[in-house]
């Protein structure tokens, strides 16, 4: 996917970075030891000072937080995600569906259509639930 | 050469994304394009790094039968590769899974790759993703300066593949596509030829035991070569019990020097570099010998011996 870092931002990367950090419960100096980075520099990529750290920087930062580049870069990496049938999305909400199966779901086509009900879809989840549940 | 038919959604969506009619010029612009965004400027550009920026939260190893495969684990997607097998090829399988999350068709889907590498053409999605890793590991800008500095040997290439943390036929494909000298790498392996292949277990006609069954020799059974190198490399086409390439297995495992290779229209005499390079695959060892066949020789005096390297595992 082309890769476009501007679009539907919320949020710019410095503040991101403490955002989830304080989330974590992680001290400053925490994070910084740990990212192997000084507390200074970290300083002054939370307040926007610095110029965008590295992607080796970026990576153990993320992986401190628990979190990915992605993440922290807020992303869009799975842009097909969007395209899920409102009838699909309107099953997924009531019944709490996973994502992934979501996901499945919303890339099933046959010649071309897909479900046009939510009960449409409901039988269609059933029955790849039922016949994956059969298998020995 | 006519230009190649693209059906797949993949391809389709490639072509959409980035505007350019070949997928393949596509892939390997969203390739360079994520390389950019971690900002290296020298190989290697860590799989698990690239993995990262696309929303991967691990790239581990795993007890597996495939080569690598997209799951999620805990809820976050993770890559899982072979542990059995290589440094090399373990990067290529990473970045093929990465590869995976670059097409605009990605929609967070689980994906099992028994296999990566192959470069088959009868899956679509599968080529790109092989062509979007060889983007990644061996990516071009980073690549030429070592192709042009080196010149076409088995130095270069044994080079190429410690610095890029990649596998030598993978380090052999991309410096071929990089054109940069007429030449060929070749990876012999013994077999034989069509007519002689038996079933298991067939017996020999009675009387005719002591002249025993057909022997294997070394065969071609993969080429890559570039287009400024103007011939035609048959596959499973032999060499010569006699030759370089046989005698590259005793001893030394390198030789080189002109040889006569007949690729079908008669004796061709080339130069070329021969390397006694086996891998193993599953529980079995493969003899393999690769060979870089060139018209004119590079100047200097004789080539640099290479080291010995660690057996890869494929």
């Amino acid at each position: 996917m082309m890769l476009d870092n501007t679009k539907g931002k919320t949020m710019a990367l410095h503040d991101r970075i403490k955002q989830r950090r304080e989330e974590k419960g992680l001290a400053a100096i925490e994070l910084a030891q740990r990212a192997e980075i000084s507390k200074g520099y970290l300083s002054e990529i939370e307040s926007g000072r610095a110029s965008r750290p590295s992607g080796d920087v970026l990576f153990r930062i993320a992986t401190v937080l628990g979190t990915t580049v992605a993440d922290l870069l807020e992303r869009e990496v799975r842009p097909a995600s969007r395209a899920v049938h409102p009838m699909l999305r309107a099953l997924a909400t009531e019944e709490e569906l996973p994502d992934e199966d979501v996901q499945m779901l919303a890339q099933i086509r046959f010649r071309g259509d897909q479900p046009e009900t939510k009960e449409d879809w409901r039988y269609l989840y059933e029955s790849i639930r039922r016949s994956i549940g059969r298998r020995p | 050469m006519p230009a190649r038919y693209w059906g797949s959604r993949e391809a389709a969506s490639i072509r959409k994304a980035t505007g350019l009619s070949d997928p393949i010029t596509g892939m390997q612009r969203l390739a360079d394009q994520l390389l950019d965004e971690g900002g290296w400027d020298q190989p290697p550009a860590p799989p698990a790094i690239l993995a990262s920026f696309q929303g991967v939260h691990e790239v581990r190893l795993a007890t597996m039968q495939s080569a690598g495969r997209l799951v999620y684990r805990d809820s976050h997607l993770v890559i899982e590769i072979n542990e059995e097998h290589s440094l090399g090829k373990r990067n290529f399988t990473a970045d093929h899974e990465v590869s995976h999350t670059l097409l605009p068709t990605y929609a967070g889907q689980s994906i099992d790759d028994l296999e990566t590498g192959m470069f088959l053409k009868g899956s679509e999605e599968e080529l790109l993703c092989d062509i979007g890793a060889a983007a990644l590991l061996l990516p071009p800008r980073w690549l030429r300066p070592h192709a042009v500095v080196g010149g076409p040997s088995i130095s270069t290439l044994l080079d190429v593949a410690s610095v890029f943390e990649s596998s030598l036929e993978a380090a052999a494909r991309q410096l071929t596509h990089l054109d940069c000298w007429p030449a060929a790498f070749i990876c012999w392996e013994e077999g034989f030829r069509k007519d002689e292949r038996v079933a298991k277990g067939q017996m020999m006609m009675s009387g005719f035991e002591r002249f025993g069954g057909p022997r294997p020799k070394w065969r071609i059974c993969r080429a890559y070569s570039t287009r400024s190198f103007h011939h035609f490399i048959p596959n499973n086409k032999s060499a010569e019990d006699t030759s370089l390439v046989a005698a590259c297995c005793e001893g030394d495992r390198f030789t080189w020097g002109f040889e006569d290779f007949d690729l079908g229209n008669g004796p061709l005499k080339m130069y070329c570099e021969n390397y006694y390079a086996p891998y193993r695959k599953g529980d079995t060892v493969r003899r393999r010998v690769i060979s870089v066949l060139v018209a004119v020789p590079p100047q200097g005096n004789q080539p640099t011996v290479p080291s010995p390297t660690q057996m890869e595992i494929l």
